[in-house]
């Protein structure tokens, strides 16, 4: 192995910035490991929040809006920075929380991705022994060890895709897409079956305010496309420029989650259960239930492997794990979700409703900061230097390394959330009816970043404005 | 990041982006036709179509 070959591994296991002919993927191989990324059985999920309020047609439309929506502020905040300097999300944010300051959006991004990859591989667990008690191969004792057996398993296989860096992640993705198809024949199955209880089943949980609901279809899409800023730089950094990258993220990473989340909005409505596993046994017998699992597999593992290796990346900031062996890297990525797994599997999976609720509070004001600032404010002007340099005249340090503006906007968009959305028990207030809550939480971060960066920052000579 | 001085590998990459040839070239017309296309309008039509249903 050349020394440039050796020097090429290495950069795709650190947060170095990638040279241009090292960011090699094209639309195509970069659309596949989106979709591959973003169709997993958290689709199931959020479909079956979703119609806990809608009707099938209106579900399905409402999330298609409200997907598409998050995906393009997460486009507009991330991606410009990462597709233009080869770095990841983490580095993409320096520019508005400062050289130091990167931690809290390096905290957001760890505690999202442990979330979703708890939630996957606790998905994934489920559903095997929901098939294995169908097939009468265990008995209902075996619940506990099976579960997390079965976490552990899928945890060490992530980590076996990973150990070569991004290559996993391309391997695992020309492999795993074929699960997108499945899942769109599942589909097919249920409405052919089932259409006619599709068409007149009546949500459970829908309040008597029809424009409350339609809302919150929109506000679930949102905030679940939000959960793309983590992933989205260490992946679109691997494209050479953003005419490559802006189809396949918004075809890739956006459209999948609408689409595969019919699945869950028709599974909980005529079946009232989402998991795929366990209605397309009951619409098809065992055989297709196998196909179920192995879809819920092959969706789980693949967008696992691309969240862990987004997370890796972004740790890789952290001064004291730049020189971390990698999969040692690669065990603190995983770790946690272990350990969700085998101690609060059922609490964790029982309250996603509020997991992704926090996560449109936290990134929607986040993206809202970027946007503004990359496109208003520097109007597009990023020293690439100052994204990886921390000494007192570096271009991001601010004050110590910190930027009051992003803190303060972060704790405006907290609060303007809070006021329009309660996460835990979703009452809303006016105007969450008619603006949702992550598209105002957005607007004030922005805003409020904007004012003070003007009034305060800018004037103080900081931030290379 | 460290105060300290960068490792030679990333002082050698920074150069080189610093370098606007090196970098990546940011959303042209094309990208944000896409963009507009898949994250404006298709969301309204979307609700649009949602709410006759």
């Amino acid at each position: 192995m050349s020394v440039q070959d050796e020097i090429l591994i290495e950069a795709d296991k650190s947060a170095w910035p990638l040279l241009p002919q090292e960011r090699v993927w094209g639309p195509w191989q970069l659309g596949i490991s989106l979709a591959t990324a973003a169709a997993a059985t958290w689709c199931y999920i959020i479909g079956e929040y979703v119609g806990y309020y809608l009707s099938f047609k209106e579900g399905f439309f409402a999330l298609l809006a409200g997907s598409m929506i998050g995906m393009l502020i997460v486009a507009l905040a991330a991606v410009p920075v990462a597709i233009r300097f080869g770095v990841d999300s983490i580095a993409s944010s320096k520019p508005q929380f400062g050289s130091r300051g990167w931690v809290i959006p390096a905290a957001m991004q760890f505690v999202s991705i442990v979330g979703w990859n708890s939630l996957l591989l606790i998905f994934f667990a489920k559903s095997t022994r929901q098939l294995l008690l169908a097939l009468g191969w265990i008995g209902e004792d075996s619940h506990n060890f099976l579960v997390q057996a079965t976490v552990l398993l899928a945890a060490g296989l992530v980590f076996l895709f990973l150990l070569k860096g991004s290559s996993g992640v391309d391997r695992i993705a020309k492999i795993l897409v074929a699960h997108v198809f499945v899942g769109f024949w599942m589909l097919y199955i249920l409405v052919t079956q089932r259409w006619e209880d599709l068409s007149a089943a009546v949500p459970a949980y829908a309040a008597t305010d029809a424009h409350w609901n339609y809302t919150t279809g929109v506000e679930i899409g949102i905030i679940s496309l939000l959960s793309w800023w983590p992933y989205i730089g260490a992946m679109v950094r691997m494209a050479p420029n953003g005419r490559r990258a802006a189809a396949p993220i918004m075809v890739g990473m956006g459209l999948p989650v609408p689409l595969l989340s019919a699945i869950g909005i028709a599974g909980i409505l005529v079946l009232q259960v989402s998991d795929p596993a366990e209605w397309m046994r009951t619409v098809g017998g065992p055989t297709y239930g196998v196909i179920a699992l192995l879809f819920v597999a092959a969706a789980n593992l693949g967008t696992a492997v691309a969240g862990v290796y987004s997370s890796s990346i972004g740790l890789r900031h952290f001064p004291a794990l730049q020189k971390l062996s990698w999969p040692m890297l690669l065990l603190i990525s995983i770790a946690p979700v272990g350990v969700v797994g085998l101690l609060i599997p059922d609490l964790f999976f029982a309250n996603f409703g509020t997991f992704i609720a926090f996560i449109g509070l936290g990134f929607a004001p986040l993206c809202g900061i970027q946007i503004v600032d990359y496109y208003f404010l520097r109007k597009r002007r990023i020293d690439v230097r100052g994204l990886f340099e921390d000494r007192p005249d570096s271009a991001y340090r601010f004050w110590s390394g910190f930027n009051p503006a992003s803190l303060i906007a972060m704790a405006a968009g907290f609060c303007t959330y809070l006021y329009l959305l309660n996460p835990i028990t979703y009452e809303s207030r006016w105007p969450y009816d008619y603006l949702t809550a992550a598209l105002p939480t957005a607007v004030v971060g922005g805003v409020v970043y904007a004012l003070i960066t003007l009034l305060v920052v800018k004037p103080a000579g900081k931030g290379r404005y | 990041m460290a105060e300290e001085r960068l490792q030679p590998e990333l002082e050698r990459r920074l150069r080189l982006l610093e370098d606007p040839r090196n970098q990546g070239e940011d959303f042209d017309g094309m990208a944000w036709a896409a963009l507009i296309g898949l994250g404006v309008l298709l969301p309204i039509l979307a609700l649009l179509i949602g709410r006759m249903a």
